[in-house]
């Protein structure tokens, strides 16, 4: 139970590499900058988080740093929302 | 003997009607709704019936919606001031057919159609009150509509509801004195009738060029920063007044909207910032 997986009932919208989740059922929408977007893909019950940092780590480099906090923010946001869940 | 009459307002796929009995009801219903139509819209029928009328004491009048009772007193302004916000209100509740914003919005200099969406306290009326102040066609502090397919607004045209902080805020550009005739002071705020903000509001369409979220914030510097599509989007949906109205919460129209349209934040503290941000927009719109 440490894998998070999307939740099916978000619609997704993509625009310039950034994403909206739009709930249908709630007036809620989630905005999701590049980063976020990415970790959103990487949702899919495959990884833990730990594997998503270190996928993250290798793809950027330069942002190496800063990605294990942007992870763990944007996994806290996805299921504070009911976005995802564990796994 | 005493005159009544009434007005239909009809505005964003909805309409309400206001009754008034009097010279002075019917002065503030004109100084409130002379901009805001019948010109889109003229067969939808009202939903809610206000009534404004005399009161039993003298100077008194009353103010009912529907059959309630809503304020009464001798304060023109004041009555004025509660019949205007209570309109728009039921105005935005019944509201279909597409987005409506709590936006306000103005004609640029150079014509092209400028809103600014924003919360409660965001500023949008008083950046809007400054933008008129420098030759802008003011056309509405509060309610912004876009049908569905649109690639135009319509404004609700009404008086510029200005706060009582704000007032003094703004006084070194307007000499509220001696254009008290054309406005309505109540006990926290003044409005002011668009005749004094440019060239005179208009329900007409107006075509969308540019989308500004406004900022105010106690103190800082200022700051004009391009929005992302999606985070236009997101802020579009937080200014959104009748999702629940709309199909899927009116996401589809508002994506449509920001891929169509470019979107800013400015974020200040003080009107003497902003004369540099606007030359920016205006050098952006040519």
């Amino acid at each position: 139970m440490n894998k998070p997986r999307r939740k099916s009932d978000y619609r997704l919208e993509e625009i310039d590499g950034e994403l909206l989740l739009y709930h249908p059922g709630r007036t809620e929408i989630l905005y999701c900058n590049p980063t976020a977007s990415a970790i959103w893909h990487l949702c899919d019950g495959n990884w833990t988080a730990e594997e998503i940092i270190s996928l993250l780590r290798s793809t950027y480099p330069e942002a190496e740093e800063t990605i294990a906090a942007e992870v763990e923010e944007a996994l806290d946001l996805f299921l504070k929302h009911g976005a995802i869940e564990f796994v | 003997m005493s005159s009544k009459s009434a007005k239909v307002i009809r505005f964003a796929g909805s309409a309400v009607a206001v009754e008034h009995e009097g010279e002075r009801a019917a002065r503030i219903v004109d100084f409130l709704f002379r901009h805001a139509g019948p010109e889109i819209n003229h067969d939808i029928p009202a939903d809610i019936t206000y009534r404004l009328v005399p009161g039993e004491e003298p100077d008194n009048m009353v103010l009912y919606r529907e059959e309630m009772l809503l304020d009464a007193g001798t304060s023109e302004a004041d009555l004025a001031e509660r019949l205007l916000g209570s309109v728009c209100h039921d105005l935005a509740d019944k509201s279909r057919g597409g987005l409506l914003f709590h936006s306000a919005a103005l004609i640029l200099k150079n014509n092209k159609g400028l809103v600014l969406p924003g919360g409660i306290a965001a500023g949008k009326t008083t950046l809007a009150f400054w933008l008129a102040m420098k030759g802008s066609n003011y056309l509405t502090d509060e309610m912004v509509f876009v049908a569905d397919g649109a690639d135009a607004f319509q404004a609700f045209g009404r008086p510029l509801n200005l706060k009582e902080p704000a007032r003094l805020a703004l006084e070194k550009y307007f000499n509220f004195e001696q254009k008290a005739g054309q406005c309505l002071r109540a006990s926290r705020s003044t409005l002011i009738s668009p005749e004094l903000l440019g060239s005179g509001a208009s329900t007409k369409e107006t075509p969308i060029s540019l989308i500004v979220f406004p900022g105010y914030r106690e103190a800082g510097d200022s700051d004009l920063k391009p929005l992302t599509k999606a985070q236009a989007g997101l802020a579009l949906m937080e200014c959104l007044v009748n999702a629940r109205n709309l199909p899927d919460h009116g996401l589809s129209e508002i994506l449509r909207l920001v891929k169509m349209v470019p979107a800013f934040q400015l974020r200040y503290s003080h009107f003497d910032q902003l004369g540099k941000h606007l030359e920016t927009l205006l050098r952006i719109l040519t």
